[in-house]
């Protein structure tokens, strides 16, 4: 038998196996991983929080919740599924792991880019006709062929 | 749209199917193309194949479950295309690695078995592969079903790269003698 022979053989492995691997493309650490980033994590909430030192309310902007930073409005943002989106500074390599998006759909139309926007596909940037994917908890929109992360900030229906 | 009335486009004859179809599942069907073939331009056209024998089956077929259904003939589609342009000296995605490392598992001979014993390898292999431990089943399948990269197996599983390649190495073992006791001749 040849290795190709084998490999096609292998194409024949039944749905269920096929499919369960794909639910797996997503990243799980190990807890050697875990402990050192929750440190990490741990030290980085405490410091954030000692350095913007809230008010007792937690009001601001528009009734939302604390956190979400009035400066972050000049990011290119897209609303989806009432989830507020905003484009990660450090994007990670996307190509090569479309297996694990789920198409949504598309934008369909856009506020100004002062504004945020607030309707179901629709974005503060001249995207209109881009492709948006759900990856994990965040989105995947498919700017001119290349692949952009939104991370989630804020959810309308919080 | 859920995938039986995706289905359903198909043999009403609807052509929304293949768009539809490219929005839901081009991302996955691309990415095994990729896999396999490497080039951006190799991935559109076995994608675009996909869709064409796609609409030419279904009128045929009901797929149980259309990605697997749709990711099996992107997977065969893109094989061939790899063994066609390899036969031009031209480069492939990661497939050399793969077949490289399937390679531990065979003797390399021209195979004589038919369709019986073919039948016979797949439902044996098919047993193995299911008794595996889940990570490693895992590991095996998207290494050699889906042709990902090791790096990026080890990345999802927040494993290093060696360690992916080591159980994949005593997998194809396991998987040899496995298949050598019951007589197999590979």
């Amino acid at each position: 038998m040849t290795r190709e022979d084998l490999f096609e053989v292998l194409g024949d492995l039944e749905d269920d196996l096929v499919l369960e691997a794909r639910m797996d493309k997503r990243r799980r650490p190990s807890w050697r991983a875990i402990v050192p980033a929750a440190c990490l994590c741990a030290v980085a909430v405490v410091a954030v929080l000692w350095l913007r030192s809230p008010p007792m309310d937690s009001g601001n902007l528009d009734g939302e919740p604390w956190g979400y930073n009035k400066s972050c409005e000049a990011a290119p943002m897209v609303c989806v599924g009432r989830g507020l989106y905003r484009i990660t500074g450090e994007q990670p390599e996307l190509e090569g792991r479309e297996a694990e998006f789920f198409y949504l759909g598309e934008i369909s139309s856009r506020v100004d880019s002062s504004q945020k926007p607030r309707e179901d596909f629709q974005a503060n940037d001249d995207i209109i006709g881009a492709k948006v994917y759900k990856f994990d908890e965040n989105i995947v929109v498919d700017i001119d062929g290349k692949y952009w992360l939104y991370e989630l900030v804020y959810n309308y229906m919080d | 749209m859920d995938d039986d009335s995706i289905i359903r486009l198909y043999w009403d004859r609807d052509e929304r199917a293949i768009e539809i179809t490219d929005k839901k599942y081009g991302p996955y069907c691309g990415a095994i193309a990729g896999n396999i073939l490497g080039s951006r331009e190799d991935r559109e056209e076995c994608l675009n194949d996909t869709y064409i024998r796609a609409w030419n089956s279904m009128p045929k077929d009901w797929p149980g479950r259309l990605p697997a259904y749709l990711g099996r003939m992107t997977r065969n589609l893109a094989f061939n295309r790899y063994k066609r342009e390899r036969a031009k000296k031209r480069g492939g995605g990661e497939a050399d690695l793969v077949l490289e490392e399937l390679s531990e598992c065979v003797s390399g001979a021209e195979s004589v078995e038919g369709a019986m014993d073919r039948r016979e390898l797949i439902e044996a292999i098919g047993v193995f592969v299911r008794g595996l431990p889940e990570n490693k089943r895992s590991i095996f399948v998207r290494r050699y079903w889906y042709a990902d990269r090791v790096d990026k197996i080890a990345r999802d599983r927040g494993l290093a790269p060696g360690t992916v390649s080591k159980t994949l190495e005593r997998t194809r073992k396991q998987l040899r003698g496995y298949l050598t006791e019951r007589g197999f001749e590979l």
